[in-house]
Parts: structure tokens; C-alpha cells; sequence
């Protein structure tokens, strides 16, 4: 799987290196984007549920010449702290955001700084105490970040990207942590 | 002799009465009002309670002031200098982005409470000192994230959106746009959360603070570039400069730094508004303070209004092209009863000068509440409310008549952030309310003739999920006003306002509350400023 994405990493780096540089023009275009994460839970929610994975896939509108209008839905799954022994406990969550993403420059590499917020709706079987009760909630949810957009052909780029997320669980515990990204993007 | 001292009452009255005559005589226009123009409408769609105009039509007449001067020919921005003195080849400051400098001011707004608070401020217990920060505060806020503070209403309402106003200046000042000049003051208002404090960081302080800050943020923005005049020079100009930072202090700095204070060079083309309105009045309020119903504890207060209208929302376009802005004084307890504002963020027109889809984002802050005190209990009386919200609504006009007009919004108010009263919430801090995001609905209808509003009627409406204690509890908020005003010469009108506000509370663990506090307005009203 490894040797897979190396070799579709490295086929798509050296299409961009051959057809991509002698073009001039503008990059920051409407995409559809589809980005996997890691997510490392902080605080009393991330002494329950200390990570989760998760991915999203979304859509995005250009404004010239900096801004992304972003929206995106997906899946996140989170994973017990090792530990704890909570039995057959899952926390999963169907992310609704909007948010922008503002890119300090339109070429290949453009680095960007991005806000994001909306709602979670949380479907739990167990709350952070370990009692066993189902319920979904639906909760705000906000995250800032920075990363890199990697135009590798015209139309295809790559994301990589670190977030910093505070989402609304329960105020003893927010549902706060470190989202890791890597997308890929169509450009339309 | 005792009934020739004039009572508390009487004397409200008396203030009111030379108040007003004043104003009028001072004012008052020797040509007398035009006729209205299409789309010359002030409408204040978000002003409540004392609401005793919820759209003002004025006709014209240019009045002598620092920032309308006679030889302006009605019209704002005229260059009242020789051209051969202007230097049209100046570049504005706000003409390029200046990055450092807005992050520098914003880490200079930042540090000056924070250290008020570290070094200044004397603590009976100081372990109780929030500014003491360190790595361990700003990583424990990192993990825990947001929390809603205790802070009492006016800190929250009032302090909170005037610091995000400063934030949001740090950006728009130097070369940025109203909507860039957002992220400013939602990243100051981020920073002080995180970093500034040892308590957790606040989810209500970083909206009434961010977006609260980019409401009145925009509102003295346009404000101070109204009244700074750069064509002038002598004490015109040290007065216009002096009134324009007192306004917004932030751009105030940027314009003493760039040297723009000093020099003459045209005013931007937009500062100054085809239509602009102020208007005074002056009365009497009478509210039921217990809200059971019985109506025993009445409360009579005088109570003065500025009201503000910039621009025109039939014809804007930009962001807070227009805005309308409220600001109301009691003679009781608190003082500062009433402060809202309303300005258009974007919008479409549908059918041309008659009927428009807009989105505004307001700011509403009423805060009535008396508290006493009895033998060690606390009990607090009247209502408070107060919003950070978008409007969504449909603004139409109506011909119905040669000089009539009918003038309606409906819309839906989407809040953010709402404080309520909730009726079992544990005092901390002098927070007495609760907080949480809500939603609701807005009608508004007025019938205009020339300057006046000939009869007015709001409903508002909104239900309210307060987040924090008891949990699981929804206030469901309603204000109905009816209006009627009459003017008795072409300046100068008597008004009558009869209102309520009831509150149905909803809780998991506890009963269930009610309250209705029925408020009656008499007042005087004048224009101040009418171009």
C-alpha cells in the first residue's frame, strides 16, 4: 500500500515537474476536494477518546485572489485512550462545516491560513464517564489551521495541513485536539 | 410651600420640556422640511424597547456643525479649500495593507488591560489575579477549550464588543476591508482568550467580542472618517481630528503615525453619506418590574434617545453602507439602558427602490434589570436581553399615497449569541443571566409621511437554548411595540409607545417561569442633524 502511494505520489510530482512550470497562469480555482486526517484529542475528552481518524470530502468557491469559500462534510471516528476499558464504547461524528481558506499567494505552492466552523452531530453509546447510554448531539464545532496547497498538474493539487479544533462536547470536557490533513483536490 | 417643589417626576419633566425646546429652537430649519425622495429611509430595525421609531423618513435641511458646513452646499466632501493647497497625488494610508503595524496594534491592545490587570489593579487574594499567565495557563486552555464565563451582562454586552470594535480597527485602519477586518477582530478576541487570561477561554466573549467588535467596529470606522475632515485646516481640522479619534481611537493612531493628521489631501468619496439623520427624544417610561402579571411594581423613569441613520438601505451596497445605531439613557438604574445597532451586510434587490433581500448583522443590548437586596438575598427585577445576530429579511416599501409610505421587514433572526434571564442560574461573578444561541423571527411595519412615522409595529421573537446552568433549559422571547407619533410642527413631534415583553422559560429539573413586563412610552421627539 505504501510502495502504491509512493509510486502515485512520485507519477503525479513528475507530471507536475514536467508539464506544470512553464505555465504562468492562475491556480486558485473551484475544487472538490477529499482530504483524510489524523485527529490527537487534548484535555479530560482526550483522557477518554485520545484520537480519531476520520475524512471529509468537500467543495470549495474562488474569490480572487486570496480566499476559498470551503464546505465540506464527512466522517470521524474516535478511538479509546489504551486503558481504558470501556466496553464496545464508539464516539463517531458527521462533521457539517463552512469556512474559509486564505491563500497568501496564487502559484504553485501556495501556503494558506483557514477558519473553519459548524456543527458536529455526535453519535455516542458512552458518555466520558464510561455509563452506557445512546445519544446524538449536535454540537458547534470550530478549528483554525495553516498548511500548503501543491498544484501538481492544472487541475490537481495536493493539501497537507495541521488544525487546531475546540469543538462544543460537554463543558467539562470540550472536545478540543490536533487535526492532521493530507487532501487531494480537482480543480474545476 | 412643599407643593412648590417640583417632585423627581416633575423634574424629569421640567429637564425634558427645556431639553426639547432647545433642541428645537437651535436647530430648527428656516426653510422647513422637503419633500421625502424615494429611498431616503432611516429604518432601526432592531431597536426594541424604546423604540419610538422604528423607521424615520426626514426631509432635508443642511444644519451648521463641525462636520456640515455651510459652504458643503448640502452635500458632503466638498472641498472647501483652494485647490492650488490640495495635494491630490497623496496616498492614504488605508490605500495599502500595513500588516506590523495592525499586528502591532493589536498586541498593543492586547498588553494594555492585560497588564492593568497584572501589575495595576489591587487584589484582596492574589491568586485571584487572572493576568498572572504562564506556559501551564495558556496549554491548559489549549486542552480544555471553551467555557462561558461569568462576566456580568454589561462587560459582556458592552466592554466585550467595544474591545473587538478596537481589534477590528487594527485591521480595517490599516488598508483592509470590512470583511478581511473580521478575521482581525476575531483573532485579537482568540488571542486575549488563549493567552490572556488564566480562566479558560470564553465561547461568549469571542462572539460578542469578534463579531460584536466588527459591528461597532464598522459603525466608528465610519463614523470617525465622517466627521474627519481632511480638506480642512485651523481649528476645524484639530476639532475633526480630535472628534474622529475620540471615535475610534485606533484610527486615530494609524492617522497621527501616517501623518495624515497634519496634512490636506481630498476625502475619500464615501465617508461622507447622501443621507444621514440624528435625532433626539426625550420622556417617559413606565415598566412593571416583577413581570407577574399584576402589574404592582411599577417603575417611572425618564429616559433620552440618540438615534443614528447612515445611509440608505434601499441603495446600499457595501457592507454597512448603512447602519442605524440607538443609544438610550435612563434617569433610574442602570443608566445605560439600551444600546443597539443594525448594519446591512449584503443583500439583492429584487424589484428596483421597492423590494430587497438583505442580511444585516445586529447588535442588540437591553438591559433593565434593577437589582435589591434584602437581608442577605439578591433578587434582580425588570428583564435584560441582549443579541449578536444576523438578520435575514425582506425590506419592502409601498406607495399609499402621494407623500405616504408603507414600509415592512420580515425576516428571521438567527443569534449567535443571546443573554436571558434564567431563573435558576447560580450568581458568579454578577452574572445573573445565561447564554446561548437561538432563533426567532422579526416582523416590522411602519407608515411614513415626510419625517415622521406616522405608526409603527414590531414583533420580535426568539427562542434561546442557554448553555450553561441549569442545562438543558430554552427561553422562548418575545417583544410586541405599537407606536404612534404626531407631529405638532414640521420639527417637532409627540410620541406614544405601548409595549411588552413577556418570557416563557422551560426547564428540565424545575418549574417552568413566565413573566410579562408591559412598558409605556410618552416622549418628545426632534432631528438634530438631517441631510
Amino acid at each position: 500500500m505504501k510502495k502504491l502511494i509512493l509510486i502515485t505520489l512520485l507519477v503525479l510530482f513528475t507530471g507536475a515537474l514536467v508539464t506544470g512550470f512553464a505555465q504562468s497562469e492562475k491556480y486558485l480555482k473551484n475544487r472538490i476536494m477529499l482530504e483524510g486526517m489524523y485527529i490527537r484529542n487534548l484535555g479530560n475528552f482526550g483522557e477518554v477518546w485520545s484520537k480519531a481518524a476520520g475524512a471529509y470530502i468537500g467543495y470549495s468557491l474562488a474569490f480572487p485572489d486570496h480566499d476559498l469559500l470551503m464546505m465540506r462534510t464527512g466522517f470521524i471516528s474516535n478511538s479509546l485512550k489504551d486503558g481504558v476499558e470501556y466496553q464496545e464504547a464508539t464516539s463517531t461524528i458527521i462533521p457539517l462545516e463552512i469556512g474559509e481558506r486564505y491563500y497568501f499567494i496564487d502559484s504553485r505552492f501556495m501556503p494558506f491560513v483557514q477558519f473553519m466552523n459548524g456543527i458536529n452531530i455526535l453519535f455516542e453509546n458512552t458518555n466520558l464517564e464510561g455509563e452506557k447510554e445512546d445519544k446524538t448531539l449536535v454540537k458547534y464545532a470550530w478549528q483554525v489551521g495553516f498548511g500548503i496547497t501543491i498544484n501538481l498538474i492544472e487541475n490537481l493539487n495536493i493539501d497537507v495541513g495541521a488544525n487546531y479544533q475546540s469543538n462544543f462536547y460537554k463543558t467539562e470536557g470540550m472536545n478540543t485536539g490536533f487535526k492532521y490533513a493530507f487532501g487531494i483536490g480537482l480543480a474545476l | 410651600m412643599d407643593e412648590l417643589v417640583p417632585t423627581n417626576f416633575q423634574k424629569i419633566h421640567i429637564l425634558i420640556f427645556v431639553l426639547l425646546i432647545f433642541l428645537s429652537s437651535g436647530f430648527c430649519q428656516e426653510d422647513g422640511t422637503k419633500q421625502t425622495e424615494p429611498g431616503q429611509i432611516a429604518l432601526y430595525s432592531n431597536y426594541l424597547l424604546s423604540s419610538n421609531t422604528q423607521s424615520d423618513l426626514l426631509g432635508s435641511g443642511t444644519m451648521k456643525s463641525l462636520a456640515y458646513k455651510e459652504n458643503f452646499n448640502n452635500k458632503w466632501g466638498t472641498v472647501n479649500l483652494p485647490p492650488e493647497v490640495m495635494d491630490d497625488n497623496f496616498k492614504p494610508w488605508e490605500s495599502e495593507k500595513h500588516f506590523w503595524v495592525g499586528a502591532g496594534e493589536i498586541a498593543i491592545l492586547e498588553f494594555i488591560p492585560w497588564a492593568l490587570a497584572r501589575w495595576i489593579r489591587h487584589w484582596e487574594d492574589p491568586a485571584d489575579n487572572w493576568a498572572k499567565v504562564s506556559s501551564a495557563s495558556w496549554w491548559r486552555n489549549i486542552s480544555h477549550g471553551w467555557e462561558y464565563d461569568g462576566d456580568n451582562f454589561e462587560t459582556n454586552n458592552f466592554a466585550h464588543p467595544y474591545h473587538g470594535a478596537l481589534f477590528f480597527n487594527a485591521g480595517r485602519t490599516n488598508g483592509y476591508d470590512f470583511w478581511e477586518s473580521t478575521a482581525w477582530a476575531l483573532t485579537g478576541s482568540a488571542i486575549w482568550e488563549y493567552f490572556g487570561e488564566t480562566f479558560r477561554p470564553a465561547f461568549n466573549d469571542w462572539v460578542y467580542t469578534g463579531v460584536g467588535g466588527v459591528n461597532l467596529g464598522e459603525i466608528t470606522y465610519r463614523l470617525s472618517s465622517m466627521v474627519t475632515d481632511n480638506t480642512a485646516s485651523g481649528s476645524d481640522r484639530f476639532w475633526s481630528e480630535v472628534f474622529g479619534t475620540l471615535i475610534n481611537p485606533v484610527r486615530g493612531v494609524n492617522r497621527a503615525i501616517s501623518g495624515e493628521m497634519g496634512y490636506n489631501f481630498p476625502n475619500p468619496e464615501w465617508n461622507r453619506p447622501d443621507d444621514f439623520l440624528l435625532t433626539f427624544d426625550a420622556g417617559t417610561r413606565t415598566i412593571d418590574k416583577n413581570g407577574d402579571k399584576e402589574f404592582r411594581d411599577k417603575e417611572l423613569e425618564g429616559l433620552f434617545s440618540l438615534r443614528l441613520a447612515y445611509g440608505n438601505p434601499f441603495k446600499a451596497k457595501k457592507p454597512f453602507e448603512y447602519f442605524g445605531l440607538n443609544l438610550v439613557v435612563a434617569s433610574g438604574l442602570p443608566h445605560m439602558t439600551q444600546l443597539n445597532s443594525t448594519g446591512y451586510l449584503f443583500g439583492w434587490q429584487l424589484d428596483k427602490n421597492k423590494n430587497r433581500f438583505d442580511v444585516n448583522l445586529d447588535f442588540n443590548y437591553n438591559n433593565l434589570i434593577k437589582q435589591e437586596i434584602a437581608q442577605g438575598d439578591t433578587t434582580y427585577k425588570g428583564f435584560l436581553f441582549g443579541t449578536t445576530q444576523l438578520y435575514p429579511h425582506l425590506l419592502s416599501r409601498f406607495s399609499i399615497g402621494e407623500k405616504t409610505e408603507l414600509i415592512t421587514q420580515v425576516g428571521i433572526n438567527t443569534i449567535l449569541m443571546g443573554a436571558t434571564p434564567n431563573d435558576y442560574y447560580v450568581d458568579v461573578e454578577g452574572r445573573v443571566y445565561d447564554f446561548g444561541p437561538g432563533i426567532g423571527t422579526r416582523v416590522y411595519a411602519s407608515i411614513q409621511n415626510g419625517i415622521w412615522s406616522y405608526f409603527n409595529l414590531l414583533y420580535y421573537a426568539a427562542w434561546i437554548w442557554t448553555q450553561t446552568e441549569p442545562s438543558d433549559s430554552k427561553h422562548h422571547i418575545h417583544f410586541l411595540i405599537l407606536e404612534a407619533q404626531y407631529p405638532f410642527t414640521t420639527y417637532f413631534a409627540f410620541g406614544v409607545s405601548a409595549g411588552l415583553y413577556w418570557r416563557n422559560s422551560y426547564y428540565e429539573n424545575f418549574p417552568d417561569v413566565s413573566k410579562n413586563h408591559p412598558i409605556i412610552r410618552v416622549f418628545f421627539k426632534t432631528a438634530i442633524i438631517d441631510i
